[in-house]
C-alpha cells in the first residue's frame, strides 16, 4: 500500500511541477497590462500626451518591431527590455482605434526580413565577443512612404522609451514638418572641417531640431525677407547683422512670426579670431553677440559685456588635468528652483546647464512684459566679461563675490505688442506695429546649446547615441515646439529624467565652500606678503653686493622660509577640510546604517535574557 | 482559535526565545549595510535611490534564507517532535503553511529593520519612494520564494547541513535560471521551448522587474505560484517520509 501511495504523491509532484511551469509561462503571455505603477512620475503608464498623439492619428501607421529572438537568447536583460518595449507598443496600438498596426519580426540572418530591416536603415548590433549580431529596432511607415526609425532600443534609455516612440509616431503623422528658419553665426550644423579634413558632427541640439523640424538655413548676409511659410525663426549668436536682415526679422515679428533669440556676452563656441599662428588672437577676439537695434525697439536691456555669476549654482570645473575641480560661478547648473514651473517649456525639466551667460532687463519705457523662464538665485552678481576671458582661476571670482540679492533673468518670454525698429522705411507691406500681441523668446546664452553642457554623444555598438545629463536639449526643442505649436510631445518629454542627486551633500559643499574660501584667501594673502618680503630682502642683499648675509638678514630669511612652509601647510589643510565635512557625513551615515540597529538589538537581547534569568522560574 | 494562527505564533515566539534569531538578524543587518555602503558605494554614487541596497539582496538571501529554512522541518524530524506536531488537531497543509508564514514573518522583521537606509536616502536627497516601496515588496516576495524552497528541502532530510547545502544549490539555480550558465546546460538536452520555460523561472528577472517600481500581476503570480508549489511539495515530502 505504502508503495502505491508513494508513486501517487510522487507523480502528483511531477505533474504539479509541470503545471507550475505552464501556468507561469501562460500568465507571462496572457496577463499583460495588469500592473500598479508606483513610480513618482508614473513612468510606466502612458501619459496624456502620448494618448493625444494616438487619438489624433487620422491615417494608418504601421510599426515594425525588429527583434532577433534567437540571437539574444542568452541576454536576459535585453530580453526583459524587449518585453517592455513590445508591451508598450501593444498598449499604444490598443489605444489607437486600429490606426496603429504593430508587427513583430524576427529577422533571421540572410532572410528577406533582414534585407527589409536594412532597407529601413536599421542596423544589426554586435552582442557577443563571437561577433553575433542582433536587431532590436523599430521602423514605422505611414500611407505616404514616410519612414521613421529607432535604430536600436538602448536599455539605458528606458526612461525615454515612451517619448521616443511617441515622437516617431508623431513624426509619421505630420505630413509636413513645421518649417523653422535658422540663423546662426556658430557652425552648429554638420559640415566639413577644413582644419581636420573630416566631417564635423552637428551639435546634438541641432541634430534633434533637424529631426523634428524642417530646418531652413537662412543666410543672414543676404536676408531681405522671411518666407511666409516659416512660422518660427531661431536666431543664434547674431553678430553684425546687416540692416536688411534686422528689418526682415523686425517685420517677421510684427506680422506674428515666432522668434527665438540666443545672444551671449561670451560664446565659448565662437571661433572668431582663431588663428593657428597666433593663439592670442582667439583669446582677445570679441565673442559677444547683441541685437541692439531690435532690443531697443522692444524695450529690452541687455549688456553684451556683462557676465552673470551665481554662487549657489556654480558647477565644479576642472581646468587642467591633475588639478582638483573648483567651483566656477559663471558655469551654472540651474535646477528646478531656477526654472519656471508655470511655463510649458520648463515645467518638466530638472536641470539646465549654462556657461558665461548674460541677462535681460526691461528698459524704463518698455511696454512689453518680460516673463522669466530661467532665473538666477539671489546669490548672484554681474561682472565684466574681460574678467572671465583673462582669468584662468575661478576661485578669484569666488573670493571677490558680492551678491546683489536680486534675481537675474537668463531666459524669458517677452510678451506684448511690438513697434518697428525702422519707422523710416517705407517698403510695400511695411508694418509699423504688430496687430496682435506676440511673444519673443530670449536666451542670454548660446553655450546652453553646445554638447559639452548637456550631452554625451557616444557610440553604442556602432550606433550614435546621445546620452543627456542635463535638459538643455529638451529646453531647446520644447521652446521650438512650443513656438511651432505642438504641445502634446512636450508633456511626454522631460518627465523622465531619473537623476536624483544628494541635495544634502550639495548643500554641505556650498556652505563648506563659503566657510573655507575666506580663510583660504586670508592665508593666500599672508603667503604672498611673505613671499614679497622675502624677495625684497633678497634684492636688498643683491644691491648691497654682499656675498654673505648679515646674521640679522639670515634670521629674518629663516623666519620667512619657516613661515612660508607653515602657511603652505595651513593652506593644504584648508583644502583638505573642504572635503572633510562630506566624508564625515558619509562615515556618520555608515555607522548609523550598519551598526546602530545591530547594537540596539544586541543590548536589547542581552537585557531581555538577563531579565528572564532573574525572573523566578515557575515551578 | 485558528490552528494556523496558533502554530504561527508558537513558531514565531520560538525564534526569539533563542539567541540564534538575534544573531541572524544582526548578521543580516551588518552584511546588508556593509555591502550597500562599501561594495555598492551608496554614498559615493550620490544618487538618492536604493539600487545599491537592493541589488545585494538576492546574494544575501541565497545564504541567509537557507540558514533560516534548514531547521524548519529537519530539526522537528531529528528531535521527533514532528510526530507531536502532526498529532495536533491540525491538517498537514495548515502545519506547513503556519511554519512557513512564521519563518517568512521573521525574515520580514529582519528586512524591516533595514529602515535606517530608507531614512538615509530621504535625508540626503529626494528619492522616488514608490520605487522603494515596490522594491521592499519584491525583496520580501523573493525571500518567500527562497524560503519555500528551503522549507521543502528541509523536510526531505533530517540533517540540517544537508538541507542547507541543498537549498543553496537549488536557490542558486532558480536565481540564475535565464542566464547562460543554466540555459546552455538545458539547451544541450532539451528543446527550445524548455529553454524559454526555464528562463521564465528566474527569481532575478522578476525581482528586478518589481524593483523598478512597477508591480506587475505576472510577477506577483510568479512568486505566489513558486511559494505555493514548493509548499505543496513540502507537504507531499512530509507525507512520503511519514511512511518511513
Amino acid at each position: 500500500m505504502a508503495i502505491q501511495r508513494r508513486t501517487l504523491t510522487g507523480s502528483t509532484l511531477v505533474i504539479l511541477g509541470v503545471l507550475f511551469v505552464a501556468v507561469v509561462l501562460l500568465s507571462n503571455v496572457l496577463l499583460r497590462g495588469a500592473r500598479v505603477d508606483l513610480t513618482q512620475n508614473n513612468l510606466y503608464t502612458l501619459s496624456d500626451g502620448t494618448r493625444n498623439v494616438l487619438t489624433k492619428l487620422d491615417e494608418p501607421i504601421h510599426l515594425y518591431l525588429y527583434y532577433s529572438d534567437k540571437a539574444t537568447q542568452n541576454l536576459p536583460m535585453l530580453r526583459t527590455y524587449y518585453q517592455r518595449v513590445r508591451e508598450l507598443l501593444e498598449e499604444m496600438a490598443a489605444r489607437a482605434d486600429g490606426k496603429l498596426q504593430l508587427t513583430v519580426i524576427d529577422p533571421l540572418p540572410f532572410s528577406e526580413d533582414e534585407d527589409t530591416a536594412a532597407s529601413y536603415g536599421l542596423q544589426a548590433v554586435p552582442i557577443s565577443q563571437a561577433g553575433e549580431k542582433a536587431y532590436f529596432g523599430l521602423a514605422g511607415t505611414n500611407s505616404t512612404d514616410g519612414v521613421a526609425i529607432i535604430p536600436f532600443f538602448n536599455p539605458d534609455k528606458e526612461t525615454f522609451l515612451e517619448y521616443d516612440v511617441a515622437k516617431l509616431i508623431h513624426d509619421l503623422t505630420t505630413t509636413k514638418k513645421p518649417a523653422v528658419g535658422f540663423i546662426s553665426s556658430l557652425s552648429m550644423a554638420a559640415g566639413f572641417n577644413p582644419e581636420t579634413r573630416q566631417m564635423k558632427e552637428p551639435w546634438a541640439a541641432y541634430q534633434e531640431l533637424s529631426q523634428l523640424f524642417d530646418v531652413r538655413q537662412l543666410n543672414a548676409a543676404a536676408l531681405k525677407s522671411i518666407d511666409k511659410d516659416i512660422n518660427v525663426v531661431v536666431l543664434v549668436h547674431p553678430k553684425d547683422l546687416p540692416e536688411d536682415a534686422l528689418y526682415a526679422l523686425d517685420q517677421f515679428v510684427l506680422r506674428g512670426g515666432h522668434l527665438m533669440v540666443f545672444v551671449d556676452p561670451h560664446a565659448e563656441q565662437d571661433e572668431s579670431g582663431a588663428d593657428p599662428q597666433n593663439p592670442q588672437s582667439a583669446m582677445l577676439a570679441d565673442k559677444s553677440s547683441d541685437l541692439g537695434t531690435l532690443f531697443k525697439a522692444w524695450g529690452v536691456e541687455y549688456a553684451p559685456d556683462k557676465v552673470l555669476l551665481d554662487r549657489t549654482h556654480a558647477l565644479q570645473v576642472s581646468f587642467a588635468p591633475n588639478t582638483p575641480p573648483t567651483r566656477h560661478p559663471a558655469m551654472l547648473g540651474f535646477t528646478k528652483q531656477n526654472l519656471s514651473p508655470d511655463d510649458v517649456i520648463t515645467a518638466n525639466l530638472d536641470t539646465v546647464n549654462i556657461s558665461t551667460a548674460g541677462y535681460f532687463e526691461l528698459s524704463k519705457d518698455a511696454t512689453a512684459k518680460l516673463v522669466p523662464i530661467i532665473q538666477s538665485s539671489n546669490q548672484s552678481m554681474s561682472t565684466p566679461v574681460d574678467q572671465i576671458k583673462f582669468m584662468a582661476d575661478p576661485s578669484a571670482l569666488m573670493s571677490n563675490f558680492k551678491p546683489t540679492g536680486s534675481l537675474f533673468v537668463v531666459a524669458g518670454r517677452l510678451e506684448g505688442t511690438f513697434k518697428t525698429a525702422f519707422p523710416d522705411r517705407k517698403e510695400e507691406g511695411h508694418l509699423a506695429q504688430s496687430k496682435d500681441s506676440n511673444a519673443i523668446l530670449l536666451f542670454a546664452d548660446t553655450d546652453v546649446l553646445s554638447d559639452r553642457l548637456w550631452a554625451q554623444v557616444n557610440n553604442f555598438f556602432g550606433q550614435k547615441m546621445v546620452n543627456a545629463f542635463a535638459n538643455n536639449g529638451d529646453l531647446f526643442i520644447n521652446a521650438v515646439d512650443n513656438l511651432s505649436g505642438d504641445s502634446d510631445l512636450i508633456s511626454i518629454r522631460g518627465r523622465a529624467t531619473s537623476r536624483r542627486p544628494f541635495t544634502k551633500v550639495e548643500e554641505i559643499k556650498r556652505s563648506a565652500d563659503d566657510r573655507f574660501r575666506s580663510k583660504e584667501q586670508e592665508l593666500q594673502q599672508e603667503l604672498s606678503e611673505t613671499e614679497r618680503k622675502l624677495t625684497q630682502l633678497q634684492t636688498a642683499k643683491g644691491q648691497d653686493q654682499a656675498m654673505v648675509l648679515s646674521s640679522e638678514q639670515k634670521i629674518e630669511l629663516d623666519k620667512f622660509l619657516k613661515r612660508k612652509v607653515e602657511v603652505r601647510k595651513e593652506l593644504r589643510e584648508v583644502r583638505r577640510k573642504l572635503d572633510e565635512d562630506i566624508e564625515k557625513l558619509g562615515t556618520r551615515l555608515k555607522v548609523f546604517n550598519i551598526l546602530l540597529i545591530p547594537i540596539v538589538l544586541t543590548i536589547g537581547a542581552l537585557a531581555f535574557a538577563a531579565w528572564r534569568r532573574k525572573r523566578p522560574q515557575v515551578a | 482559535m485558528n490552528p494556523i494562527a496558533t502554530v504561527f505564533r508558537r513558531e514565531l515566539r520560538s525564534y526569539f526565545s533563542t539567541p540564534v534569531a538575534y544573531v541572524f538578524i544582526v548578521i543580516f543587518l551588518l552584511l546588508s549595510g556593509a555591502l550597500t555602503f562599501y561594495m555598492g558605494g551608496l554614498f559615493e554614487r550620490g544618487q538618492a535611490d536604493l539600487q545599491a541596497f537592493f541589488s545585494f539582496h538576492p546574494v544575501l538571501y541565497l545564504f541567509l534564507v537557507p540558514a533560516v529554512a534548514m531547521r524548519l522541518w529537519a530539526e522537528e524530524r531529528k528531535s521527533g517532535t514532528i510526530e507531536l506536531l502532526l498529532t495536533l488537531p491540525i491538517t498537514m497543509w495548515q502545519a506547513v503553511l503556519a511554519k512557513f508564514l512564521a519563518a517568512w514573518a521573521f525574515i520580514g522583521i529582519a528586512l524591516a529593520l533595514t529602515f535606517p537606509v530608507w531614512i538615509t536616502v530621504n535625508y540626503l536627497g529626494d528619492p522616488d519612494n514608490g520605487v522603494i516601496v515596490a522594491s521592499y515588496l519584491g525583496s520580501l516576495l523573493m525571500a518567500g520564494g527562497f524560503l519555500a524552497i528551503g522549507s521543502c528541502l528541509s523536510a526531505a532530510t533530517r540533517n540540517q547541513v544537508v538541507a542547507f547545502i541543498l537549498t543553496v544549490v537549488v536557490c542558486f539555480l532558480f536565481m540564475v535560471a535565464g542566464y547562460p550558465l543554466v540555459l546552455d546546460a538545458v539547451g544541450a538536452v532539451l528543446p527550445q521551448g524548455a529553454v524559454d520555460a526555464v528562463s521564465g523561472l528566474s527569481f532575478l528577472t522578476h525581482f528586478s522587474a518589481i524593483s523598478k517600481g512597477v508591480i506587475d500581476l505576472r510577477d506577483l503570480i510568479y512568486f505566489v505560484l513558486t511559494i505555493g508549489f514548493w509548499l505543496y511539495a513540502n507537504a507531499v515530502v512530509i507525507d512520503l517520509k511519514k511512511a518511513d
